[in-house]
């Protein structure tokens, strides 16, 4: 039977991995899958790091948008492709100092929406002190391309051993603030038939840079994982910690924020929010010694929704599971994700 | 099977048989009025399956329930509705009011 | 706009930890009391609706009831139950240029037969066919009037979805390129049909109550459910979603075994009367005609389904398109070899005990029907967890350290 690409190839969930599996990680040898004392995709992580000497390195990463619709309520693909290449560079440790970006656009496309989307990205990149450094610019004929793509490389440095994720037993899981409100905005988006207005929801689109900075400067030694839930949401990433250290995490429904619109919203829809993507929220494993100082200190820098949700355990059996216990105390298997994410009605 | 949403019914139109509501989400939607028309008014909260209405809660109703609950339960375990049952008190006397 | 009295009612049926701790002791409490009383250690209360099955995995209720007591799932899923000769047939329209308007779980499900290449109408897409996911046949009607191609709404559902189809034809908001493809089944039948099998070879154990739809009980009304009671001897409780709700249901249950009652009883009372909505009903009657219909997994069941009546042929895909009704005779095919779905379907088997359950038959590539739906008891199985490893799970993080 031939095979296809279908959507739920490119959905982060598990199909995506498998593909990943197949295309790359079994073909390129190992000892070309990252730089000497680097970290490359044999830790598919955020971005990747060569060292660069004096213990430091440098924090590469790349990322293609092709978000449908470009405008979104709370943001555009320009932001976008900013802030996730931003934060990619940050999840690993790194301090954001560079950017090149290339585009490709459909033939017909209002030039007027494409300045408005590169000033969205020059002003993300100025405000965070981020340079433009290099591009691409191409057109395609009208329908070889939807609208328009933004592939993205961040470069940064790391002043210490990148983040790669690690977490032990024992770390608690902290979320930066609400998840799923921009997998909420494009579902709505996507799915919006009738509706322009937006109401209440929102994309959560920024550079995490105010949050991952300081913290990196004061706390790095206690992070021992962190990662923004794009693709795949919040169950994706604990999935993937779970499965890659053999632990089982176990959070609690109660004290995962999710706004009270996005839940509203994933609930007509029959969708789960922690499989819903945030681009501007970041979970992070924090040893147990440090938890509760690292979660003052980012509520001081203004993130104050941020909360530990849960933790990672040791176990003997149900290494790479992850669990939640509902609020009223019943307890469910959190699975990673699979598939593309569709409304149901049954 | 039937995967119901609460909404609250924003404007009704009598002559398509349909409603704009809100899920709660802030964004009005257009919905088709699945029952009997007279259930569904401007405030009505209503439940909403596949862009339909299928049923509309009225404080009644959520009377009926909480006093379900409480011969299931017994008096001392429903403690947790009170507050409901004062909103609804409350809701009551306002409509009455209204009405003079 | 808020949604006033109704987020308090929800936010203390949902998260009142409390509260589900007492209604828990208490039906511990009965169950013991039933135990000592009859002899009778196991319990098996099954549900009829994909709705109360999500509730009961998505909140973890079956880690706690009393062990003894088993939460088993009956056919209530309309997606997972249509034939995949229809899928197969809507995947055929969408190669053909018709651009097909489909539920999200109704784009994903799998047909046993591949057509050209596709094997769901979420493939077809993805060989070119136009496929739409909608979440309410309003959306594919702007949509299709607003594009005006040949259009077909895939209108798959229970009772519930049924008034959307009959009011967007008797208010004429079809607009002439959109045809309906009505696949609605009716529940009462199918829930006879299962209760009808455990008599006749009763599993260990028996069912001994039901939880009853809840939504399409707002349409039918309670009183669809009354022969259940009268005929099998078995409680019944119309319940609402929210897990205080299910846990209130499963503890009238207890008390009406314990009381050696067998009645049909409505906790769902904000939303469920006894006599249903007649209007509703009436404009179902008007618009559909019942006919025997197939489900997958089950079979033949006799006036189980609604197909639009002759009059209303201008609306109907069957007719414009040509699309062929299965048959009786074909419907044996629908069973992919190994599946236990059937048996898992009527509350028989789990899903873990099926030889495919994740092996051959995944969420990703589902073999048998109770997988393809997002609803379907395997599927919730496959991501929330098996009562085995739910129990398991439970133990270990109530006794391990981080």
């Amino acid at each position: 039977m031939k095979e296809y690409i279908t959507l739920a190839h490119g959905s982060g969930g598990v199909e995506m991995h498998e593909i990943l599996e197949k295309l790359f990680f079994k073909r390129v040898s190992d000892r070309f899958k990252r730089v000497e004392g680097g970290i490359g995709i044999d830790e598919p992580d955020d971005a990747a790091a060569i060292p660069i000497g004096g213990g430091k390195y440098l924090v590469v990463s790349i990322d293609a948008y092709t978000v449908n619709p470009p405008f979104f309520p709370g943001g555009n693909i320009g932001v976008l492709a900013a802030s996730g290449s931003i934060n990619d560079v940050l999840m690993l440790g790194g301090r954001p100092i560079a950017l090149l970006d290339a585009i490709i656009v459909e033939e017909g496309f209002p030039l007027e929406d494409l300045e408005v989307i590169v000033d969205s990205l020059i002003k993300t990149l100025e405000e965070e002190g981020v340079a433009l450094i290099g591009g691409d610019f191409k057109v395609m004929p009208k329908g070889q391309v939807d609208r328009i793509t933004i592939t993205t490389t961040g470069i940064g440095i790391s002043e210490g051993p990148p983040i790669t994720d690690n977490p032990r037993p024992g770390d608690k899981i902290i979320v930066s603030g609400y998840l799923g409100d921009h997998g909420a905005v494009i579902l709505l988006a996507q799915l919006g038939l009738q509706s322009s207005e937006t109401g209440l929801l929102k994309s959560d689109v920024k550079p995490l840079t105010k949050l991952m900075l300081p913290l990196l400067e004061r706390y790095r030694a206690c992070i021992t994982a962190a990662r923004d839930p794009t693709r795949g949401g919040l169950a994706g990433v604990l999935n993937e910690w779970a499965s890659k250290t053999n632990t089982l995490i176990v959070i609690r429904d109660a004290d995962v924020p999710v706004r009270e619109p996005v839940r509203r919203y994933a609930e007509v829809l029959g969708v789960d929010p922690y499989y819903l993507a945030s681009e501007g929220a970041a979970v992070l494993a924090v040893r147990e010694e440090c938890a509760v100082e690292v979660l003052e200190y980012i509520h001081k820098l203004g993130f104050t929704e941020a909360r530990i949700i849960g933790e990672v355990r040791e176990t003997d059996v149900f290494k790479g599971y992850v669990a939640t216990e509902t609020p009223i105390g019943g307890l469910r298997v959190v699975e990673p994700p699979r598939g593309e994410i569709v409304p149901r009605i049954c | 099977m039937c995967i119901g949403s609460p909404a609250v019914v924003l404007s009704v139109d009598h002559e398509k048989m349909t409603a704009i509501v809100d899920y709660g989400d802030g964004i009005p939607r257009e919905v088709l009025i699945g029952i009997s028309e007279e259930r569904v008014k401007p405030g009505s909260i209503v439940i909403i399956h596949a862009g339909v209405i299928v049923s509309e809660m009225n404080e009644e109703e959520v009377l009926e329930q909480l006093e379900f609950f409480k011969t299931t339960l017994g008096e001392e375990a429903s403690s947790g509705f009170t507050k409901i049952y004062e909103y609804l008190l409350k809701e009551s006397k306002k409509i009455t009011g209204e009405k003079k | 706009m808020t949604l006033g009295f109704y987020s308090e009612l929800e936010k203390q049926l949902r998260f009142n930890r409390e509260l589900a701790k007492i209604v828990v002791e208490k039906i511990k409490g009965l169950f013991t009391e039933y135990t000592v009383k009859t002899g009778i250690e196991r319990l098996k209360i099954m549900d009829f609706c994909g709705t109360h099955e999500w509730s009961i995995t998505y909140y973890g209720l079956r880690s706690l009831v009393p062990s003894g007591m088993e939460l088993v799932a009956g056919p209530g899923c309309p997606v997972c139950v249509v034939p995949s000769h229809y899928i197969e047939e809507s995947i055929k329209l969408a190669l053909d240029g018709v651009v097909v308007y489909a539920y999200g779980d109704v784009y994903k499900l799998r047909a046993r037969r591949s057509v050209r290449g596709a094997y769901s109408l979420s493939e077809a897409r993805s060989l070119g066919g136009d496929v739409r996911i909608v979440q309410d046949i309003l959306s594919a009607t702007r949509d299709a009037a607003g594009h005006g191609k040949p259009s077909v709404f895939i209108g798959v559902g229970f009772e519930t979805a049924a008034p959307a189809y009959a009011w967007s034809i008797l208010r004429k908001h079809l607009p002439v390129n959109l045809k309906l493809l009505i696949l609605v089944k009716l529940t009462p039948p199918a829930m006879f049909y299962s209760l009808e099998v455990s008599r006749e070879k009763p599993t260990e154990p028996p069912i001994n109550g039901v939880i009853a739809p809840g939504h399409v009980s707002t349409i039918t009304g309670a009183k669809a459910w009354t022969p259940v009671s009268e005929n099998y001897g078995l409680p019944v409780v119309i319940s609402g979603f929210e897990p205080l709700d299910v846990l209130v249901s499963i503890l009238e249950i207890m008390k009406q075994l314990v009381e050696g009652k067998a009645e049909t009883v409505i906790e769902y009372k904000r939303s469920v009367s006894w006599h249903g909505d007649l209007r509703a009903q009436n404009a179902i009657n008007k618009v559909f005609e019942v006919v025997d219909d197939a489900w997958r997994g089950i079979g033949f069941l006799p006036k189980s389904g609604l197909r639009l009546r002759e009059e209303y042929r201008l609306y109907d895909a069957f007719y414009e398109y040509g699309v062929r009704e299965l048959k009786p005779v074909e419907w044996e095919k629908d069973m992919p070899p190994g599946c236990r779905c059937a048996e898992v379907v009527l509350g028989k088997a789990y899903p873990t005990q099926c030889p495919l359950f994740m092996k051959a038959c995944t969420p990703q590539k589902p073999v048998g029907p109770c997988m393809v739906s997002i609803e379907g008891t395997c599927a919730i199985w496959a991501r929330f967890g098996s009562r085995d490893l739910l129990l398991r799970i439970t133990n270990e993080v109530k006794t391990s350290k981080g």
